[in-house]
């Protein structure tokens, strides 16, 4: 029997709403001290995604949802393409949805929302390595950090925690205003750029813990700070620029599951305001004191849950709520934020993994209807910020490293093919 | 590794110029670009094809003349002949793309070919006097030939289930041409009649010879 299941609710509505303009693809790549053997890494991946039930899976089409079902099919590994964070065709890799890919000592794992989020994918990608290292001969331990084939995999892995954590007492309709959004001139053929600046973590944190902030709150504080005199980068007057921040659920609600479990909250300013940092800082860190409580995440997933259990909802037949979900995606869903700022945070890899990889780097997809986001990863003493664009305009990103130079910080900029 | 002085950053790469601020870079060892690097993009091809243009502008020009002749000849004639013409070009081209071309499940193929057979026999039909030949005897034998189609091809699959959503379609789609005759649209029963039986035995087979896969997929794929 063929193991199925409903998509999550974060999930739901990706699917209807993914075209080549808006993939809602992401991408963890992670560099080893060796070249990689494709053979290798194909074995490591098909005995890896049996450990992960959640991810073996291929979507369908029901008369009312799409839904998850199990996957027989071999999954490929590819030469890592130019064109990142594409859309994943349904079709395309044996049904699978995400796509691994190499590129000399690089793995690339791009991963479609609708199958999980940016930790559960975290998972995935550490137990691939881990067992492409072992297949490779290393000498490495899974040391408990690592998902691998002789730890039982358990149902609540493939848990919708949002479903778990649904309350209907609690009520909260907070719309988001629409935001600034970028403008520029957009790179041929879907291609985005790829911008990757290396910080020291300890040093970061010593500048951050001048201002009394955690890491990621003072890297929102000197985007918006960057971003808050470049109007000729934006379009829409009177709007915000407003910064996506994606949560973590897992830290606040216990879960142990692979599949999507994390919510934004948003931070923002008006482009007008003229605050110097130690302002901005503040109002951002405020913003998180307040967004960033169990009651206040929680209300955020009761609203989200409410939507899919309108019985009326559900009733309707898949392709008119595609329609409908298209429609109000692209008048209203795409146009809240001006960008998104994603901490993955801090990757632990076992001790004997560690001589074997040298770096994590997060690619937080952009695409026409989001052409600039910016991804964070740390490993090590390392983290990776890494801006991918889809527009040749690249202001923001110098005046945010810039910006990080200016507080002692030494940043080592690497970068994809940008002049093309 | 290399400097950008301007930006005060430095740069792994084996660029001349700052990629953010393009001021000429500044060697500071002399060491080579540190890997990996990333793979160049090659402008891609685009697809351009002949055949398929060539058939689309005929198919405007052909509709476009015969609706302004039939428009210019409307006093003599009084039919709207142009509208087969309409029809015809869009069957053909529901052929071209769903049918031929299309990497879609034959059973929804089969349905979407039974739709729009009937449409284009119902509009013939429709223009040239509606003496109701198509809903009397082609939409009833239609059906009942996209149904068997479907069934024909489901036996013997191991994917049985992939076929289920559109033997359901077809399966409701049978009973609409004696839905038809009970309103008195058609006024030949037997066709309908037949076409209605065949739905019907059709169901009664499903619910005898389903096995666990079966109720299961019905179950994924109806899921509210």
């Amino acid at each position: 029997m063929n193991k199925w299941y409903k998509l999550d609710n974060a999930a739901k509505i990706f699917p209807s709403v993914t075209t080549d303009k808006r993939t809602n693809v992401f991408r963890l790549s992670v560099v080893l001290a060796e070249e990689v053997e494709p053979e290798l890494l194909k074995e490591a991946l098909n005995v890896t995604v049996g450990r992960f039930p959640s991810l073996k899976v291929r979507m369908k089409r029901g008369l009312f949802w799409y839904y998850l079902e199990e996957n027989h099919a071999e999954a490929n590994v590819y030469p890592e393409s130019p064109h990142i964070c594409q859309r994943l065709k349904r079709k395309e890799n044996n049904g699978y949805l995400f796509k691994v890919s190499y590129h000399s000592s690089r793995i690339n794992l791009e991963v479609f929302h609708s199958l999980t989020d940016g930790s559960g994918a975290l998972e995935f990608l550490k137990a691939i390595v881990f067992n492409y290292l072992l297949l490779a001969g290393k000498d490495v331990d899974g040391e408990n950090l690592i998902l691998t084939s002789d730890i039982e995999n358990v149902y609540e892995e493939a848990q919708d925690s949002f479903i778990k954590n649904y309350k209907p007492s609690l009520k909260n309709n907070k719309r988001d205003p629409k935001a600034l959004q970028f403008r520029g001139n957009y790179y041929d053929d879907l291609y985005l750029s790829l911008i990757t600046g290396e910080v020291s973590v300890p040093k970061l944190k010593e500048v951050a813990h001048r201002y009394s902030a955690t890491i990621s709150e003072f890297l929102t504080a000197c985007l918006l700070y960057s971003g808050r005199n470049m109007t000729h980068l934006f379009k829409g007057r009177g709007k915000p620029l407003q910064i996506f921040i994606p949560v973590n659920l897992r830290k606040y609600f216990p879960s142990r599951t692979l599949r999507n479990f994390s919510l934004f909250i948003s931070a923002g300013m008006m482009p007008n305001e003229e605050w110097d940092f130690e302002t901005i800082l503040q109002h951002v860190k405020n913003v998180f004191a307040e967004e960033l409580t169990k009651e206040k995440l929680q209300e955020r997933i009761v609203a989200n849950v409410t939507i899919e259990k309108n019985i009326f909802l559900r009733l309707v037949p898949l392709f008119i709520k595609e329609l409908v979900l298209k429609i109000g995606y692209s008048a209203w869903g795409d146009k809240l934020n001006t960008m998104t700022f994603s901490n993955i945070g801090v990757v632990k890899l076992p001790k004997s993994m560690e001589p074997h990889v040298r770096k994590f780097i997060f690619t937080n997809g952009a695409s026409k209807t989001s052409p600039v986001n910016v991804g964070g990863i740390s490993y090590r003493d390392r983290m990776q910020i890494t801006f991918a664009g889809a527009i040749r305009e690249r202001d923001l990103h110098r005046e945010f490293y810039r910006l990080l130079s200016s507080f002692g910080l030494e940043v080592l900029i690497e970068t994809n093919e940008l002049e093309v | 590794m290399k400097k950008c002085s301007k930006c005060n950053l430095l740069h792994n790469t084996t660029r001349k110029s700052c990629p953010l601020c393009f001021e000429i870079l500044e060697d500071l060892d002399g060491k080579d670009f540190q890997g990996p690097d990333y793979p160049r993009p090659v402008p891609e091809p685009s697809s351009y094809n002949v055949l398929l243009r060539i058939i689309a502008f005929l198919s405007v020009i052909a509709v476009f003349v015969s609706a302004l002749v039939n428009a210019l000849t409307y006093s003599k004639t009084k039919t709207l002949w142009s509208l087969i013409v309409v029809l015809g070009v869009v069957y053909f081209w529901v052929l071209l793309r769903s049918t031929f071309k299309a990497k879609v499940n034959v059973g929804l193929k089969l349905v979407i070919q039974m739709l729009m057979l009937s449409s284009l026999v119902v509009g013939i039909d429709a223009v040239s006097g509606f003496s109701r030949w198509s809903l009397n005897y082609v939409v009833p034998f239609l059906s009942m030939a996209s149904l068997l189609a479907i069934i024909a091809v489901l036996l013997g699959k191991v994917k049985f289930a992939e076929y289920l959503l559109y033997l359901l379609a077809a399966v409701i789609l049978g009973f609409i041409p004696f839905i038809l005759w009970l309103v008195n649209l058609i006024d030949v029963l037997w066709p309908s009649l037949a076409a209605a039986s065949l739905s019907f035995a059709t169901i009664i087979g499903m619910i005898v010879f389903a096995d666990k896969e079966t109720k299961e997929e019905l179950k994924k794929r109806f899921h509210i």
